[in-house]
């Protein structure tokens, strides 16, 4: 199949240069293909980048944008088509490769090791580490950057894990600040930082433009991009759809761009309250309590309630889900659902009535390996067999059903769950959980990290129709768009506690923001 | 819904996404098991070709014979492997001490022996899963405690000696048996083997071994029964290694704690060879019976050529190496 790939880098002429800039470029790319299987993830993909430049990368998920970045690090390889980096053609072998060519990247999964000293963290895999020797040096310059970083209160000596993930997430991007990079790309960096700590990460990336050098910024966060880019290429279909200068953008614009031909959305603005029925199902918590994270939470909602708990990192947000999921062994308090508690264990939230998806969909959701089949199905071994045997038919049954339902195409079915995109990944780890008719409650950690706008409007409207069906959605956000159009119960929370709860109708944006933040700056006092 | 769900069109049509796979697809799926057959095959031919004595009808029976009590450990070692529990150190003790018990209870007749043998290995094996499965305890020093607590019960009990099958008792040599000229202990590996599989293949709880040795945060999350999974898991391995040591003692007549100490390895190496991954969630029964063909195959060609026991060992242990260093790296590019 790939010889068939593999001349469509050369017949894609270097004039198809859809994403081009005046200056002289510091990487420019001719023609990059890549196909993984049956899927043509880039097809012949030409851009220069220049040096001192701000460069967005948007895209849905599986239009190829992750691809091309592991071509650009060197963690993969080009099946055709020319990398060059200062007017010479590099081929890199591995991610060192890249690294010596000034090429640098923070991932959105995080890679430090909880274990090991900020300091040693910043300097992991570093390359100019000696044996011996230069720790002074690495030492001040370890303070320079978390200073930069805003995090110039932490001892370089701190241990990883004692921060949270928000800051992690900035540790991340100190190491690379470390490494003196051209060009660094930063791969959905703010995906789980605070206001304030995405204003830091901002400010350290437009110190690097006016030090010269390139930053790619990709992202989902439309807003974000044109805050702060110069140029914003768009991918589709493992083609560049267009680059332009943001100057000539607006969101909308944008968006249409990343949705192509097919780019209607619908609005979430039809909120259809009226339909939903009112079920019977009722979620009652009282006092639940996490020892040292969480102070004593109370909640009720019935069936058709989406409950949206609106909060930064280290809230309490997510604190709050998982402790109803069964995650948290230590949580405390009085929680039914239909006089069951799910506090305990997962099993235990299950049989109350608990559905549960997690933030860390890789970490904590998925079998990467195993097919979107089993994935689907993982949950309902029960229903898929008879005295434990399990039906090879009932399972094809189940799992075509419930893709169709939540949109993962059929043709994925046997691929492992684990080549699939965030949002597909997502959406098979939301079908999984919507798995009898019965109502539920529903519970997720973050909907839509990691999830394009298609993807997202796609979820957003599953999660409606499981609330118009009966169950009960309870989810963590630290998006203010998503929580307005998802939630019709706002609950904002700083610090381990509870704010404010608001019903959608009845508060406005600002005083969401407003509520997260004012406890928030109180709450930074304790770490 | 699908009319904003933009997918990249593949240049090439993908397979009917609703056909079942065919076999072949399966076979060439599974890379490691090619890999581990073709070693087989290699093996096999060599030795015809630079070996006298190997292609007989004598010697293929010795290779088989030789299987039987490995390829019931290796059984069990690969769902411990499989189900993420790395794997049990304490096989060798659990099969010597419960053929002891087998020797033991022959008194009271055949089957009670090997209902008694089985029930012993299976609960001592149960027991360490559940520690393992409900409190997280690390299984390779789990396993190691419970080695340790076998063997000083057992050498309390017999004063460290060990126990013999009396001569005038013939009940049980029907496992020492030939039929055809195979052992009959090849013949219920075979059947075990196949059960086994199918336990693994076709039940939920095979399914939820696979789910638990991919990733046990996910399965926690999900609120797999682990502990019953993990339980279950040590409870049939238990199985399996008891009948190891049985075997062993209809055909050798007598059973001491330590006399098995080489079959904790020889289980791990089978199952590793075979392909199984250490850490859990990819490898199968059958891919464990061709690594003990493997093993077995090599160690009869080194012994044929008169190499001495030393040697054997130490090619088995390179062969270890070997796999576990081509598949590590096979993993990692995933």
């Amino acid at each position: 199949m790939s010889t068939d790939q593999a001349l469509q880098g050369p017949f894609r002429p270097a004039s198809a240069d859809q994403g081009g800039s005046d200056r002289a470029p510091l990487v420019r790319a001719t023609g990059l293909t890549r196909t993984y299987g049956a899927v043509q993830a880039l097809r012949g993909v030409s851009v220069s980048i220049a040096p001192g430049e701000i460069v967005g990368i948007c895209g849905q998920n599986g239009a190829g944008k992750s691809t091309f970045v592991k071509l650009l690090t060197g963690l993969e390889r080009p099946d055709a088509g020319e990398l060059e980096v200062h007017g010479e053609t590099v081929q890199f072998a591995s991610t060192l490769d890249g690294q010596r060519a000034g090429i640098a990247i923070v991932d959105q999964e995080l890679a430090l090791v909880p274990q090991l000293s900020l300091e040693e963290n910043i300097y992991l895999g570093h390359r100019d580490v000696p044996l011996i020797g230069g720790a002074k040096a690495r030492r001040a310059r370890c303070n320079e950057i978390l200073e930069q970083l805003g995090l110039g209160h932490l001892d370089a000596s701190t241990p990883l894990r004692n921060l949270r993930i928000g800051e992690r997430q900035l540790v991340e991007i100190g190491r690379v600040l470390a490494r003196d990079a051209q060009l660094l790309i930063l791969d959905e960096p703010t995906a789980t930082l605070s206001n304030a700590e995405i204003a830091r990460v901002f400010a350290a990336v437009r110190q690097m433009r006016a030090q010269g050098r390139t930053v790619l910024y990709v992202s989902h966060r439309l807003g974000e991009v044109l805050d702060l880019c110069d140029r914003v290429v768009v991918f589709g279909d493992g083609l560049i759809r267009g680059a332009h200068d943001v100057t000539q953008l607006d969101r909308e614009r944008l968006v249409q761009l990343i949705l192509g031909e097919a780019g209607v959305v619908e609005s979430s603005a039809t909120r259809s309250n009226s339909q939903r029925d009112q079920g019977t199902l009722e979620l009652d918590v009282r006092g639940l309590e996490i020892p040292g994270r969480l102070r004593p939470f109370d909640l009720s909602a019935t069936s058709g309630q989406i409950i949206g708990l609106a909060g930064q990192v280290g809230s309490g947000a997510d604190d709050v889900v998982r402790a109803l999921g069964g995650l948290v062994p230590e949580a405390r308090g009085t929680v039914g659902i239909a006089g069951r508690s799910p506090l305990g264990s997962p099993a235990r939230a299950r049989n109350a009535g608990i559905r549960f998806v997690p933030g860390d969909r890789r970490g904590e959701g998925l079998f990467l390996a195993d097919s979107v089949r089993r994935n689907i199905t993982a949950t309902s071994l029960k229903v898929l067999s008879r005295f434990g045997v399990l039906s090879g038919r009932r399972q094809r049954q189940l799992s075509d059903e419930r893709a169709a339902l939540v949109g993962v195409p059929r043709t994925k079915m046997n691929a492992a769950v684990g080549d699939l995109s965030g949002g597909n990944q997502q959406k098979v780890l939301i079908g999984r959980s919507l798995d009898e008719s019965t109502p539920r409650v529903l519970l997720l950690d973050e909907p839509t990290r990691g999830v394009d706008v298609a993807g997202r409007a796609d979820i957003h409207r599953l999660l409606k129709d499981a609330a118009a069906r009966g169950c009960i959605v309870v989810f963590a956000s630290t998006e203010i768009d998503e929580l307005f159009d998802l939630a019709d119960t706002i609950v904002t929370m700083a610090a381990g506690g509870k704010v404010g709860a608001h019903a959608h109708s009845e508060v406005t944006a600002d005083e969401v923001l407003h509520e997260m933040a004012n406890a928030g700056a109180r709450g930074a006092s304790h770490v | 819904m699908s009319d904003i769900t933009l997918q990249p069109t593949p240049a090439v049509a993908p397979p009917e996404p609703d056909a079942p796979r065919r076999w072949t697809e399966r076979l060439l799926d599974n890379k490691r098991m090619a890999v581990t057959a073709g070693g087989l095959g290699v093996l096999l031919v060599l030795g015809m070709l630079t070996t006298d004595g190997f292609a007989t009808v004598d010697n293929a029976r010795a290779i088989l014979a030789a299987i039987a009590v490995t390829g019931f450990a290796a059984i069990g070692a690969t769902v411990i492997m499989l189900s993420g529990s790395l794997f049990s150190m304490s096989t060798g003790v659990t099969a010597a001490g419960s053929a002891m018990v087998f020797i033991s209870a022959l008194d009271s007749g055949v089957g009670v022996a090997l209902i008694v043998a089985f029930a012993v290995g299976g609960l001592v094996f149960a027991l360490q899963g559940f520690a393992i499965g409900a409190w997280g305890a690390n299984p390779i020093i789990t396993t190691i405690g419970f080695g340790s607590l076998q063997v000083a019960v057992a050498t309390m009990i017999t004063d460290g000696s060990s126990v013999r099958i009396p001569a005038d008792f013939t009940a049980h040599r029907f496992l020492a048996d030939t039929v055809l000229g195979v052992p009959v202990g090849v013949y219920l590996l075979v059947i075990t083997a196949v059960c086994v599989h199918l336990l693994l293949t076709r039940t939920a709880w095979g399914r939820s071994v696979y789910f638990l040795g991919q990733s046990g945060p996910a399965a926690y999350a999900a609120g797999l029964p682990v502990v019953a999974t993990t339980v279950i898991a040590f409870a049939i391995a238990g199985a399996c290694t008891a009948f190891a040591g049985i075997l062993q003692a209809a055909s050798i007549g007598t059973a001491s704690i330590n006399g098995m100490s080489t079959l904790t390895f020889d289980a791990i190496a089978a199952a590793v060879v075979g392909g199984t991954a250490i850490a859990g969630g990819r490898g199968s029964i059958p891919r464990t019976v061709i690594g003990v063909l493997v093993i077995a195959t090599t160690a009869d060609l080194l012994l044929l050529r008169g190499y001495s026991a030393g040697i054997q060992l130490l090619a088995t242990g390179l062969l270890v190496i070997a796999f576990v260093f081509a598949t590590s790296r096979k993993e990692e590019s995933r």
